[in-house]
């Protein structure tokens, strides 16, 4: 699936490429900005197959809905692969689903599921992959105060109607995101103190 | 496809701008795409501070 991915995007960048005569840093965008967009949508297109053979295409839609909103300002887990990708879209999807049937949510759960939430937002987001430039202060501030204000608004939308089924799909999105959060910021710490002790070692030799 | 796409050239003229754009908005106004893989940062988007 990527392989034919990768052969469409090849074919239409050398289009536009010819095309509109784009220079160097036009065409690296371009070629950045299809294949960030056609490997999302093909992966959505595949989970909604996938949701709507075992009969829960809405269930994913809520979800999805939730999670489009949350994770361009939280970050999370990054995988390299196209399939390691689609395979952890999938299990996250379908645990959130399966907790929002088997676990009836009540006051108490959601205000602590919120109450975390914006803890773990408020000191470890965002958690960006590694290629991505380093944001400043004031971005990351900005992206921690639009995912609060999102956390906080389905917190309210819970209190306002706690039988709608968007409501209890995204509030079990909300809390696996966010434990998402607290393992993507454990492995981004791991990962740097592993380079720092490389650095060292490679002084030292 | 190609023929097809050159009967369309203003629209693809209007995608290609748009598309472009977006790169710069994917990287520099969210920290992350949406599901859990995305394409390797190019060195121009990710020059300094953003």
């Amino acid at each position: 699936m990527s392989t034919l991915l990768d052969k469409l995007i090849d074919k239409l960048h050398n289009y536009f490429k010819n095309e509109f005569e784009l220079r160097e840093v036009e065409s690296i965008k371009l070629r950045y900005a299809m294949e960030a967009i056609i490997n999302d949508l093909s992966k959505l297109l595949i989970l909604l197959a996938i949701f709507a053979l075992i009969g829960k295409p809405m269930e994913l839609i809520y979800s999805f809905f939730t999670l489009s909103m949350l994770r361009p300002y939280t970050g999370g887990i990054h995988f390299k692969t196209y399939k390691g990708c689609l395979a952890f879209s999938v299990v996250f999807f379908i645990v959130a689903i399966l907790l929002a049937y088997n676990i009836t949510l009540n006051n108490t759960i959601v205000t602590i599921v919120s109450l975390l939430s914006l803890l773990i937002i408020s000191l470890l987001a965002p958690v960006p992959a590694k290629t991505r430039p380093v944001y400043s202060p004031r971005k990351v501030c900005r992206f921690r105060l639009i995912s609060g204000l999102i956390v906080s608004c389905h917190f309210v939308l819970y209190l306002l109607a706690s039988k709608n089924p968007y409501i209890i799909n995204s509030i079990w999105v909300i809390a696996l995101q966010c434990i998402q959060i607290l393992i993507g910021k454990g492995v981004s710490i791991y990962d740097g103190s592993v380079r720092k002790i490389q650095k060292a070692y490679e002084h030292s030799v | 496809m190609m023929a097809l796409l050159g009967k369309f050239r203003k629209p693809m003229s209007i995608l290609c701008s748009f598309l472009i754009s977006m790169a710069s908005i994917i990287v520099v106004h969210s920290s992350c795409a949406f599901l859990w893989g995305e394409p390797e940062c190019p060195e121009c988007l990710r020059e300094g501070e953003v």
